[in-house]
């Protein structure tokens, strides 16, 4: 490039882009819709990250018993045999368990999604603190042995405005089954907002599940024995007995490929946008060929006209960039505005990492669609290019 | 103007052009030997005679077919292309027939534009280019875009920016011939001017009178050129 000021390429650049301000911000905005769909998509992963590693990875069990792991997702199938549970309580002296709770759940689904909730049984005597020890009561009770086996729920704070319930609705589980609500939680804004708790009877008898449990959540006496206790059990009784790192180590391979896949989705945006951008930048190099000749003709080196156009495009896409960054916080703020509404949760998240992503990815894009282009103005012959008009 | 340029040696040896057309070849420029002295040398000759593929040759635009330019003994196509480039920038001025003005810079920053090149600090080469839009008389128009002025503004700023870095030659091509002839008289006047301290400027035109004011006149005829006395 030879001795020329990096700030006098920039200034350059940026006067180069403002000559045709209305082509330049067509095209801003075509890379500023791809980044800000690449941010709200990703962004979702970002946001259950930070809900299961905030939420459920301090209130869960500290070692979760069930048949098939996490392979069946969040709320597993109540197929792990009853029978377990005294198992596992046989073995609490020796491996320091402090709460055996056997789980049922179930989920109570609708094409309307804020219908939709999660049932979560439970032994009535231990109560909701047993696997949810911040879980608090709002108005009405808590559970109590004496509901055990009968028609009473007591339900998170979302769910109760979602499905439209307080203290003494009556709620469906399905055709053959309705409860009572007796007590609704305080909001936690968490997971927990969207349950609604069962006497773990009661579930199994609407589920058809006799006999069976989902899980069993398992307290220690300490938690970092958890991974040894995992063990120890799943050998002894032919189970899965997962730990709450497990647990999240299963939610982050499961988010890693949902990203993927929603950043194939952002990809297809980018590609265009990228497109927008080489377009844009090769139809200023044709329209200043004789420009860039007479720069060339006055001692301007070739890769001086490269690196000007390639600023030029990098300045593109950066600005692009963070206008998709600004158009995605937005976005995140509607997305978060409906889950809180639905869920009690933010689903959306900006994180560094993100942010860094976004922007390195608007510069990868100014890069290469300015590859072609600054290439070209580079390489033009002076005596063709000074006679053209 | 300035006149600290010295002579610059400008020398053309055995220079010739040849392009390929169809199965035979072109001869737009016949071998020729000449050296530039300093002052101004107008290179006259109808169009298609030739004339402005010696400019290109002489400022490295082209290759020649055969031959070399000189420019105090350093052999201006033995050079890579950014080398030319840095040649030009140090020792070249140019004044196009066009005036070829870079249109999103202002006519100040279009006269500081080789020194943004060549990474002369901003601060002084703002001061060399006021300088010189003052010479060309255009201090009042130093902030106008070049769509802003007039032909003749426009043509006077680009021999301010051709002068920018003090170049030791000057190579114009047909640099009136967009302009009325009063506009026409001011440019060549200020050009004329440009000989002082030893500078060579090398003038391309096809009119007689503007070839009269030159101390050298070589003229072009279908690819052969000669010196006048």
């Amino acid at each position: 490039m030879g001795n020329v000021n990096g700030s006098d390429v920039w200034g350059l650049a940026w006067r180069g882009l403002t000559r045709r301000p209305v082509r330049t911000l067509l095209t801003a905005l075509g890379i500023t819709v791809a980044v800000a769909s690449m941010v709200v998509f990703l962004s979702l992963g970002e946001g259950i990250r930070k809900v299961f590693t905030a939420e459920l990875g301090g209130i869960g069990p500290d070692v979760q018993v069930s048949l098939s792991g996490f392979s069946q997702g969040f709320a597993p199938q109540p197929n792990l045999p009853e029978t377990a549970v005294g198992d596992l309580r046989k073995l609490a002296p020796e491996l320091g368990l402090t709460a055996v709770t056997p789980v049922v759940m179930a989920v109570r689904g609708s094409l309307d999604v804020s219908q939709s909730a999660v049932l979560y049984g439970l032994p009535a005597a231990q109560g909701v603190g047993a696997v949810f020890p911040r879980a608090r009561v709002a108005s009405g009770r808590a559970l109590t042995a004496a509901d055990e086996g009968r028609g009473v729920a007591v339900i998170g704070a979302k769910a109760a405005a979602n499905l439209h319930l307080g203290l003494g609705s009556a709620l469906n589980l399905n055709r053959r089954s309705r409860v009572q609500v007796v007590g609704v939680l305080a909001p936690e804004s968490g997971l927990v907002d969207s349950f609604i708790f069962l006497p773990i009877r009661t579930l199994q008898r609407a589920e058809g599940a006799e006999g069976r449990v989902s899980l069993v959540a398992l307290k220690l006496e300490d938690p970092r024995n958890a991974r040894t206790v995992a063990r120890t059990i799943s050998e002894r009784l032919n189970v899965e007995a997962q730990t709450q790192s497990d647990f999240l180590s299963f939610v982050e391979r499961a988010l890693r490929i949902s990203d993927a896949v929603r950043f194939g989705i952002s990809l297809i945006a980018l590609i265009v946008g990228g497109l927008a951008v080489a377009n844009t930048v090769m139809m200023g190099v044709f329209e200043r060929t004789r420009e860039f000749a007479t720069l060339r003709a006055i001692g301007a080196r070739p890769s001086f006209v490269r690196t000007l156009v390639l600023t030029e495009s990098l300045l593109l896409a950066l600005v692009g960039g963070v206008g998709g960054l600004v158009l995605g916080l937005g976005g995140i703020a509607a997305v978060n505005a409906y889950t809180q509404n639905l869920a009690g949760i933010d689903a959306a998240a900006l994180t560094p990492r993100l942010t860094l992503l976004a922007l390195g990815i608007s510069l990868l894009l100014g890069l290469i669609s300015g590859l072609l282009p600054a290439r070209s103005a580079s390489r033009l012959q002076i005596t063709d290019a000074l006679g053209r008009v | 103007m300035r006149e600290g340029a010295a002579a610059a040696g400008l020398r053309a040896e055995n220079l010739s052009r040849i392009y390929p057309s169809g199965e035979g070849t072109v001869t737009a420029l016949a071998p020729f030997t000449h050296t530039f002295p300093a002052g101004l040398t107008a290179v006259v000759g109808p169009s298609g005679s030739g004339k402005s593929t010696l400019l290109n040759l002489l400022a490295g635009f082209d290759r020649p077919t055969t031959g070399r330019v000189l420019v105090d003994g350093t052999d201006l196509h033995a050079l890579s292309e950014a080398g030319r480039a840095d040649f030009r920038l140090a020792n070249y001025g140019f004044v196009f027939q066009s005036h070829n003005l870079v249109t999103i810079l202002t006519a100040l920053e279009n006269v500081e534009f080789p020194l943004t090149l060549a990474g002369v600090p901003r601060k002084q080469r703002r001061e060399r280019a006021r300088a010189l839009l003052a010479e060309v008389g255009l201090s009042a128009r130093a902030a106008h875009l070049p769509s802003q002025l007039s032909g003749g503004e426009a043509q006077r700023v680009a021999i301010a920016r051709a002068l920018a870095h003090d170049p030791r030659v000057l190579l114009a091509d047909e640099p009136t011939g967009n302009l009325d002839s009063h506009t026409g008289e001011r440019v060549l006047a200020l050009l004329t001017g440009l000989t002082r301290g030893g500078r060579t400027v090398v003038l391309i035109t096809h009119d007689p009178e503007v070839a009269a004011l030159a101390d050298h006149t070589l003229r072009v005829r279908d690819g052969e050129v000669t010196a006048d006395g």
